[in-house]
C-alpha cells in the first residue's frame, strides 16, 4: 500500500507503532524519511552521518512511540528527535567543518524576485533581509529559530562556543531589525 | 525412511494409551488420522522425543532416540509444534521465536535474528513481529507456533493438530504453508478432520484407541471403502452411517445391500468405515 | 488557514539545493505541517538510499530490547543467549521479586523480634531458593516447557542455570538482610549450608518426582525441623549447631551426586529415558 493510499493520520499510525505494528511503522517511514533526509542533508554534508542519524531517529521513534503526547505534528516530533541525534553525532566528530562550507555555498545563490514572493507574502522584506545575513549569522538563526535548538545544542551543532551563538543571535536580530525598520 | 516405529507402547496409570503402534514415514506429508483420545498426541510427543516410550523400537532420522546422543542428534534436526503451545504472556512474537532459536543452540545473535525474521516471514507474521503475543488473534498464534517449528530448517517437522480451531480461510492458508514444507522434508501432522488429510497428505496412518488401523497411501485407504458407499432417496436401515446430502438425497456407508446405487467413496467414507469396523471387531463399549 | 502549497519548481529547487536560504526556511517550516507536500517529495528521492536505511532500521527494531536484568547479565560478561534464557522468563523475574519481598520482610522481623525472630529468619531463609527454583522450572510456570523438551538445548543445563541464578540472587539478598541479625556473627551465615542442602535435595528428588512436589515436601519437612526447637522449649538453634551443619554439608554433596548421576531424567518429560 502506498503511503498516500493509507488514510490514517500520522498520529493514528504512531499509536499503532506503539503497539508494535510494523506495517504502520513502514508507512510512517515512507511518509517521513524523504524530507528528513533532505532537511538533515542541509545541515550536514556527510551522507554517512545523515543516514545513521535518520536510522537512529526512526529506531528511537519505534521505541519511544508511546511517548508521543499528541500535541503538535508528528513530523515536528520526528524532527525534534532527528536534529538532536544529529547534534550528538556531530559532537562525536572531530570538527564539523563541512557544515559551514555548506552554508556559505548557499549564500552565493541569487535571490530572485519570484523567490521573495513565493516565500509567502507575510514574510515581506524578511526573506531578503534573511538572505543578506552572513552565513554564520544565518546558521545560528536557522539552528535556534527554525530547528528549535537550545543555545547549547546549536553550539554543538555548529561547532562553536555557546557564547558565540548568543552574540551572533544578538547581531542577527539587530541586523534584521535595522533592515526591516 | 525418516521414522520407523515398531510396537510402540505407552502406559499412563492403568490405561494403555499406545498399544503396539507400528508405522513408517518418509519424505512428504504423512497424516495421523484418528478421533480424539486415540493417542495421536502421545505418539507425536514420542516422535518429537519429548516422551520416551515404555516399549517398542523407534528410529528417527537414522538415530536411536533412546540414547542421549541419539536424542540430541534428532533434536538438532527436528521442529515440533505442540497442540497447545504455551506462550510467555509478555513476549512479542519476535522475542518468542528468538527464545526458541536460543533453545535450538543458535548462539550468534546476528544470524539468529536473521533466522527469526526468515521464519516469521514464511508464516506471514513479519508485520506483527513487534506485537505482544496476547494481542495476536488465534490464527496468528497458530502460525507463530508453526514458525518456531521451522527454525533451523529441520528435516523432520511434527505438527500436533495444527488446524484445530481455525476458520476455513485460515485453514486454507495453513494448508498452503504445510504442503510447501513437505516438498523436501518429512512432515507428520495429526488431525481428526479428513479434509486436512485429503488436501495435504500422500500417506496416512489411522489410529484409534492406541492401535494402528491402517497405514498406507490415501488412495489405498479410500480403496478399502469401494463397494460400500451408496446413495438413495430415503434413509436405509442397512447402513452403518447415513447423512443427508445438499441435494436432498441420502448418503450411506456400510454393508451395501444388493441393487443399490453405488458411488465412489471419499476419504471420509473410508475413515468412518474403518472406525466402525474396528468398533465392531473389538466389541468395545464406547467410553 | 491558508491552502498554499509549495510550487513544484520550488520543491525541485529545495531537493537539489538550488534555492535561497529564506525560501528553504519557509519550505521546511511548511513541510512540517503539510502532509500533501511531503508526499510530493517522495518520488523525487533516491529510493535505494531510503531502502538501505530502512534495512538498518529493521535490524535494530526487531531485536528484542534487553531489560534491566538482561543488561546487567550482559555487562557481567555472560553470553547473549545464556542471558536471554535467564532473563527472558517472566516466572524467573517473578520468583526473584517474590524472593526479594520475603527476604526483606524477614529482615524486618528478625531485627525486631530478638532471639525468636532470629530463628524464624534462619528457618525461612533456606526456603527462598527452593521456592525460586520450583517457580522457575516446571510445567505450571514455564508454559514453554514442552517446546524446550524437544529442543537440543540441554534441559538439565537450563535447570542448573536457573537454579544457580535463583540461588545466587536470593543468597545475596538474604545475606544482606542477615547483616542486621542480633547475636553472634556466625548466625548470619548459619542458614547457608541448609540453603545449599535444600536446593540440591530439591533437584535430586526432582529426578524422581515433579519438581514442585519435591520443593514443597522438602520445604515443609525443613520448616518442621528448624522450628521444632522453638516449640519444645529446647535450644531454639538446635537445627543450626555445628553437628547439624555437617549433616547439611553431607546431604548437599550426596544430593549433588544423585543429580549428576540421574541428570538424564531431565531429558524427557515424565522422567526415565
Amino acid at each position: 500500500m502506498r503511503p498516500q493510499d493509507d488514510s490514517r493520520s500520522d498520529a493514528e499510525l504512531l499509536a499503532e507503532v506503539a503497539d508494535g505494528d510494523r506495517a504502520a511503522f513502514a508507512i510512517l517511514y515512507q511518509r517521513h524519511a524523504p524530507w528528513l533526509v533532505l532537511r538533515l542533508s542541509r545541515r550536514c554534508v556527510d551522507r554517512t552521518i545523515v543516514d545513521e542519524v535518520v536510522q537512529d531517529a526512526f529506531v528511537a521513534a519505534w521505541q519511544g512511540a508511546g511517548r508521543y503526547t499528541g500535541k503538535g505534528e508528528v513530523a515536528a516530533w520526528l524532527w525534534g528527535i532527528a536534529i538532536r541525534r544529529l547534534v550528538d553525532a556531530l559532537r562525536r566528530q572531530p570538527r564539523p567543518v563541512a557544515l559551514l562550507a555548506d552554508m556559505s555555498a548557499m549564500s552565493t545563490v541569487v535571490v530572485s524576485a519570484e523567490d521573495a514572493v513565493l516565500a509567502g507574502v507575510e514574510h515581506g522584506n524578511l526573506a531578503g533581509a534573511l538572505n543578506r545575513l552572513s552565513p554564520e549569522l544565518r546558521a545560528v538563526v536557522q539552528a535556534t529559530v527554525l530547528d528549535g535548538l537550545t543555545t547549547r545544542e546549536a553550539a554543538r551543532l555548529l561547532g562553536i562556543p555557546a557564547g558565540t551563538v548568543k552574540t551572533r543571535m544578538m547581531r542577527a536580530r539587530m541586523t534584521l531589525r535595522e533592515e526591516l525598520a | 525412511m525418516s521414522i520407523l516405529a515398531e510396537g510402540i507402547v505407552k502406559t499412563y496409570g492403568r490405561s494403555r494409551v499406545l498399544d503396539g503402534v507400528t508405522f513408517a514415514a518418509g519424505r512428504g506429508v504423512t497424516g495421523l488420522l484418528g478421533p480424539n483420545g486415540a493417542g495421536k498426541t502421545t505418539l507425536l510427543r514420542i516422535v518429537a522425543t519429548v516422551l520416551a516410550p515404555d516399549d517398542g523400537q523407534l528410529e528417527l532420522l537414522g538415530q536411536d532416540p533412546g540414547t542421549a546422543t541419539g536424542r540430541l542428534s534428532v533434536r538438532r534436526r527436528l521442529g515440533y509444534m505442540p497442540q497447545e503451545p504455551g506462550f510467555h504472556r509478555l513476549f512479542t512474537a519476535f522475542e518468542f521465536v528468538d527464545y526458541v532459536a536460543v533453545l535450538k543452540e543458535m548462539t550468534d545473535r546476528r544470524s539468529r535474528h536473521d533466522e527469526v525474521r526468515r521464519v516469521l516471514d514464511l508464516a506471514g507474521l513479519s508485520d506483527v513481529s513487534g506485537k505482544r503475543i496476547r494481542t495476536l488473534s488465534g490464527g496468528m498464534r497458530r502460525r507463530l507456533a508453526l514458525a518456531q517449528a521451522l527454525i533451523g530448517d529441520p528435516a523432520l517437522v511434527v505438527l500436533d493438530e495444527p488446524t484445530a480451531g481455525l476458520d476455513p480461510e485460515q485453514r486454507m492458508r495453513f494448508r498452503d504453508l504445510v504442503s510447501r514444507l513437505g516438498e523436501n522434508r518429512t512432515v507428520v501432522l495429526s488431525t481428526h478432520q479428513t479434509e486436512d488429510v485429503a488436501a495435504l497428505c500422500e500417506q496416512v496412518v489411522v489410529v484409534d484407541h492406541g492401535r494402528v488401523l491402517f497405514s498406507g497411501t490415501v488412495r489405498e485407504l479410500v480403496g478399502t471403502a469401494v463397494g460400500r458407499t451408496w446413495t438413495s432417496d430415503e434413509r436405509d436401515a442397512a447402513a452403518s452411517v447415513s447423512w443427508r446430502l445438499g441435494t436432498g438425497r441420502f448418503h450411506h456407508v456400510g454393508a451395501a445391500p444388493m441393487g443399490v446405487e453405488l458411488v465412489d467413496p471419499t476419504l471420509e467414507d473410508a475413515y468412518l468405515l474403518m472406525l466402525g469396523d474396528r468398533a465392531r471387531e473389538g466389541a468395545q463399549v464406547p467410553a | 488557514m491558508t491552502t498554499w502549497h509549495i510550487p513544484d519548481s520550488v520543491l525541485g529547487g529545495y531537493a537539489n539545493g538550488h534555492i535561497s536560504p529564506a525560501v528553504a526556511a519557509s519550505t521546511e517550516a511548511h513541510l512540517l505541517t503539510c502532509a500533501q507536500c511531503r508526499v510530493l517529495l517522495a518520488p523525487i528521492f533516491d529510493t535505494a538510499r531510503l531502502d538501505r536505511i530502512w534495512d538498518s532500521v529493521v535490524q535494530q527494531v526487531d531485536a528484542p530490547r534487553a531489560g534491566p536484568i538482561e543488561a546487567l547479565l550482559l555487562r557481567l560478561g555472560i553470553r547473549n543467549d545464556t542471558a536471554r534464557l535467564l532473563a527472558a522468563t517472566p516466572s524467573l523475574r517473578l520468583s526473584w521479586l517474590v524472593g526479594t519481598g520475603i527476604a526483606l520482610l524477614l529482615a524486618v522481623l528478625a531485627a525486631q523480634a530478638g532471639d525468636r525472630g532470629v530463628v524464624f529468619f534462619l528457618a525461612l531463609a533456606p526456603v527462598l531458593p527452593v521456592a525460586g527454583v520450583a517457580l522457575a522450572f516446571g510445567p505450571q510456570t514455564d508454559p514453554i516447557h514442552e517446546l524446550a523438551a524437544a529442543a537440543p538445548y540441554s534441559s538439565f543445563r537450563l535447570l542448573l542455570l536457573r537454579s544457580v541464578a535463583v540461588l545466587a540472587s536470593t543468597v545475596l539478598l538474604a545475606g544482606a538482610a542477615a547483616a542486621w541479625l542480633p547475636g553472634p556473627a556466625w548466625l548470619a551465615v548459619a542458614w547457608l549450608l541448609p540453603a545449599l542442602a535444600l536446593a540440591t535435595l530439591t533437584l535430586a528428588f526432582a529426578t524422581y518426582v515433579d519438581i514442585v512436589w519435591s520443593a514443597a515436601g522438602l520445604a515443609s519437612l525443613w520448616l518442621t525441623i528448624a522450628l521444632s526447637g522453638l516449640i519444645r522449649g529446647r535450644d531454639p538453634l538446635l537445627a543450626f549447631q555445628a553437628e547439624a551443619q555437617l549433616i547439611f554439608l553431607c546431604a548437599a554433596m550426596a544430593a549433588a551426586l544423585v543429580v549428576g548421576v540421574r541428570r538424564h531424567t531431565f531429558s524427557t518429560l515424565g522422567g526415565s529415558a
